[in-house]
C-alpha cells in the first residue's frame, strides 16, 4: 500500500477561526479556511470562470467569487448559488456550476498539511 | 474621461481599473436583471402572482435606474461599456435570474428574486468598502444603490415569509428614492 505524503503549507496560528489564507503549493494557488472545528483547502480558481477565490469574501462557511459572485460551501465545495435557483428544465446550466477542487487536509501539531500530489478529491 | 476626477481617485490609493471593472460588472448585472425581471413580472399572475407583480415592477425599474446611474461614472473614470452586449451580459457581477421551470410556482420565483437581490447587496457592499473615504462620488452612488437593493431584498424576503420588511410601497412605480438624484440625464 502506498503511504500518503503530506506537505506543510501553513501553521494554525496564521489563520484565526472564520478566516482564510492564500498559499502557493507547487505553483498551485490554494485557499485554506479555518472553520473553527476543522480546516478546509481548495484550489483558488473559481470553477465557473477561473476567478480568484483568494480575493473573494468568506461569509460564514461560504466563499464568494469576486468576479460573478458564485458561492461555494467551503466544507463540501458544492456550489450553493446560483445552482439553487437555476431552472430544472435548463440542465446545461446546472452542468456549468461545478464544485470547488478540494484538497485533503491534515493537522499535525501546529502544522497544516496538504496531501500530495495536489489531486482534487470529492 | 474626467481627468482630475480619475486622478484624485488614483491618488487616494484605489486601483481605478479594478474599480471600473467592478462598476461595469455591476452595471451589467443591473441591465440583465432588468431583462429577467421583465419576464418574471409578466409571468407573475394569479392570486399569488398579482400581489408580487407590483413589487417586481418597482425592483425592475429601479434596477434599470441603477444601470443609468452607473454608466456615467464608468466613463468619468476612464472606463467604457463593452461594444458587444453579449460580452456585457457575460461580465455581469451576478448570475442570470431565470424564470423557474414552473412559472406558476411563486415560491420558486421568489427564491430567484431574493437571491438576485442578495447578490446585488454583496456587490455594492464590496464597492462601498473599496471606495469609502477615497472615492466620494462612487461611494455615494454605490451606497444609494445599496439602500435600494436592501429594500428589494426585504420586500421579497417578506413575501417568502421570512418576516416583515418594515417598508411600504413606493409612491410611484420604480421611484428610486435614493438613486434618483444621480439620474441627471433622464426625467425622474
Amino acid at each position: 500500500m502506498t503511504k500518503r505524503r503530506f506537505i506543510k503549507v501553513a501553521e494554525i496560528d496564521q489563520i484565526p477561526p472564520g478566516q482564510m489564507k492564500a498559499v502557493t503549493v507547487h505553483d498551485e494557488n490554494v485557499v485554506l479556511v479555518n472553520l473553527g472545528d476543522s480546516y478546509s483547502a481548495f484550489n483558488a480558481r473559481c470553477p465557473h470562470r477561473g476567478g480568484p477565490l483568494a480575493e473573494g469574501a468568506l461569509w460564514e462557511e461560504t466563499i464568494q467569487c469576486p468576479w460573478h459572485h458564485h458561492r461555494y460551501d467551503v466544507r463540501t465545495g458544492q456550489n450553493v448559488y446560483p445552482k439553487n435557483v437555476y431552472p430544472t428544465d435548463m440542465p446545461w446550466l446546472l452542468e456549468r456550476v461545478g464544485s470547488l477542487w478540494m484538497y485533503r487536509v491534515k493537522i499535525e501539531g501546529r502544522e497544516i498539511l496538504l496531501e500530495e500530489p495536489l489531486a482534487p478529491h470529492p | 474621461m474626467a481627468k482630475v476626477a480619475r486622478q484624485v481617485v488614483e491618488q487616494a490609493g484605489i486601483n481605478v481599473d479594478q474599480l471600473v471593472e467592478k462598476l461595469v460588472a455591476a452595471a451589467a448585472a443591473e441591465f440583465t436583471t432588468y431583462y429577467y425581471y421583465t419576464i418574471l413580472r409578466i409571468n407573475s399572475i394569479g392570486f399569488d402572482g398579482e400581489g408580487l407583480k407590483e413589487i417586481i415592477e418597482d425592483a425592475r425599474i429601479e434596477d434599470r435606474n441603477h444601470f443609468e446611474a452607473l454608466a456615467p461614472r464608468i466613463y468619468e473614470l476612464g472606463g467604457k461599456l463593452p461594444r458587444d452586449i453579449r460580452e456585457f451580459a457575460d461580465a455581469a457581477a451576478c448570475p442570470d435570474a431565470y424564470l423557474p421551470a414552473d412559472p406558476r410556482n411563486v415560491q420558486e420565483a421568489l427564491k430567484v428574486l431574493v437571491e438576485a437581490e442578495r447578490c446585488a447587496i454583496r456587490v455594492y457592499t464590496e464597492i462601498c468598502n473599496m471606495t469609502a473615504g477615497k472615492d466620494h462620488r462612487t461611494y455615494a452612488l454605490a451606497l444609494a444603490v445599496l439602500h435600494e437593493e436592501i429594500e428589494h431584498e426585504a420586500w421579497f424576503s417578506e413575501f417568502l415569509g421570512e418576516g416583515p420588511s418594515g417598508h411600504f410601497r413606493r409612491a410611484a412605480p420604480g421611484q428610486s428614492p435614493y438613486v434618483s438624484r444621480f439620474l441627471t440625464a433622464m426625467q425622474r
